[in-house]
């Protein structure tokens, strides 16, 4: 594949994040707080937001020229190939989750076949924009793994690891056909020692769990008998199954081949704004905007550290902490 | 394929497999955990940061559920005819057939993948089929 790294110290790609991800929130607000006004907390009002946030997410990631990109020097033909991907990726997690959730699978699909043919399109000579665009494609197929189980089929106990080792399967499926190395995609111990990697992963996960428990504000959760297998049963799915995959895909393989052609800051961006609009089946835009931030910070654990140790646990423990607070509300 | 990515994959699934044994009866999974509790509190429930919710939308009602349900039943056969479409594309596009444009061959690498992982969930799908058939 072609190497075409754009190097910026830690600091920079912090800096250049953070602002991006300030920017998004001071617009998503001044969004928020009119449009609430004139719908309430309608679905209308979601789908709005949602809209304003991809809207907003897009050229905010793409402030700054990518002159590197083989091909792509004017700014506007990547931004309208990524702003077109971010789109998609809208509309059809807007239509899963409505009553239109047919026609979102349709486009799943149409997404996971469709979007290799671009990648061979435009990644022509450089593989690591193709890399990318593919990588958007096995987003896609997160949602495709869904169709071989009739609702009701799995208990719900067994639903979500399912879904998620399919999801796993396609990742290895693909990293092993493009012979892309793990330690490309950051499965490896990194720069850091392991244990600061842990430490700083565990500490950024309860903060973010704290901050998601404030925001959503949950009814308790009623913990029965059995709590210690239930909470192996959570820390199992929460921090292994979903902090995995999930990072694999969007920190690990999305982020990673965008970093090798633009800013990883940019790379950050457009990973995070990804992972954000996977969350509009929550059917709260607040959660969206904190899976966007989460998905910066997440991605700038991954950039400081070339691993996905760091973002990994804190993805693991902040969905474990939310659980547990909402268990035992404060 | 990569020992790494093996390894991931192997503890992957054991710990999956774990996970199912693992479970206590009255909290049966992250569906129930965070779909109802969480999602169904703060979403459709009393409040998300005070502001009310959706309890009134077309969301809250039933039509979801039962769309979600009928858009899987049509996705099985779509899914089945994609893979179809991308087998028919593989087969032609085999290197035995002789000469073909860098493109044609560059898309059969990105779509074999896909290919496989279509494979994989079509699997399902029929030992699902079958599943029900016997089971009646």
């Amino acid at each position: 594949m072609v190497t075409d790294s754009v190097a910026h110290s830690s600091l920079q790609v912090a800096l250049a994040s953070f602002t991006a991800a300030a920017s998004l929130a001071t617009g998503f607000t001044a969004a928020y707080v009119p449009l609430i006004l004139r719908f309430g907390y309608s679905y209308e009002f979601h789908v709005i937001l949602t809209v304003v946030f991809a809207s907003l997410g897009v050229p905010i990631t793409f402030l700054v020229p990518m002159s590197r990109v083989k091909g792509f020097e004017s700014l506007s033909r990547m931004s309208v190939v990524f702003g077109f991907l971010v789109g998609v990726v809208l509309l059809e997690e807007l239509l899963l989750n409505s009553a239109l959730a047919l026609y979102g699978l349709v486009f799943s699909i149409f997404g996971l076949v469709s979007i290799p043919v671009l990648a061979v399109w435009l990644g022509r000579g450089n593989g690591w924009l193709r890399a990318a665009l593919e990588a958007v494609a096995l987003i896609f197929a997160t949602r495709v793994v869904l169709s071989p189980f009739p609702l009701g089929f799995l208990s719900l106990s067994v639903f979500l690891p399912t879904i998620y080792v399919l999801i796993l399967v396609a990742l290895v499926l693909y990293l092993t056909y493009r012979r892309v190395s793990a330690k490309d995609v950051r499965i490896s111990v990194g720069r850091h020692p392991l244990g600061l990697q842990l430490c700083v992963g565990l500490g950024v996960g309860v903060v973010l769990g704290f901050v998601e428990y404030f925001v959503l504000r949950p009814q308790p959760i009623p913990v029965g008998v059995g709590l210690l297998q239930t909470l192996a049963y959570i820390l199992i799915v929460l921090t292994v199954n979903v902090g995995v995959v999930e990072e694999i895909l969007f920190r690990g393989l999305l982020q990673s081949s965008l970093e090798r052609i633009v800013p990883a800051w940019q790379a950050i961006g457009v990973s995070s704004v990804m992972f954000g609009l996977m969350h509009v089946g929550w059917m709260n835009p607040l959660e969206i905007f904190l899976a966007y931030g989460a998905g910066v910070v997440f991605g700038y654990l991954a950039t400081a550290t070339d691993s996905l140790i760091a973002p990994i646990t804190a993805h693991g423990f902040g969905n474990l902490v939310l659980y547990l607070i909402a268990s035992y509300p404060l | 394929m990569e020992h790494k990515l093996v390894l991931v994959l192997a503890v992957f699934v054991s710990l999956v497999i774990v996970s199912s044994f693992t479970v206590a009866a009255p909290l049966s999974g992250l569906s129930t955990i965070l779909g109802v509790s969480v999602l169904g509190s703060s979403v459709l429930g009393s409040s998300v940061l005070g502001s009310s919710v959706l309890g009134s939308s077309v969301m809250a009602s039933t039509t979801i559920v039962e769309a979600y349900a009928q858009a899987v039943m049509f996705m099985q056969p779509l899914l089945s005819l994609v893979l179809i479409g991308l087998l028919v594309y593989l087969e032609l596009t085999d290197s035995s057939y002789g000469g073909l444009r860098s493109m044609l061959l560059e898309l059969r690498k990105s779509w074999l993948p896909v290919s496989a992982l279509l494979m994989v969930l079509f699997s399902i799908i029929v030992a699902l089929k079958v599943w029900n058939i016997i089971v009646g």
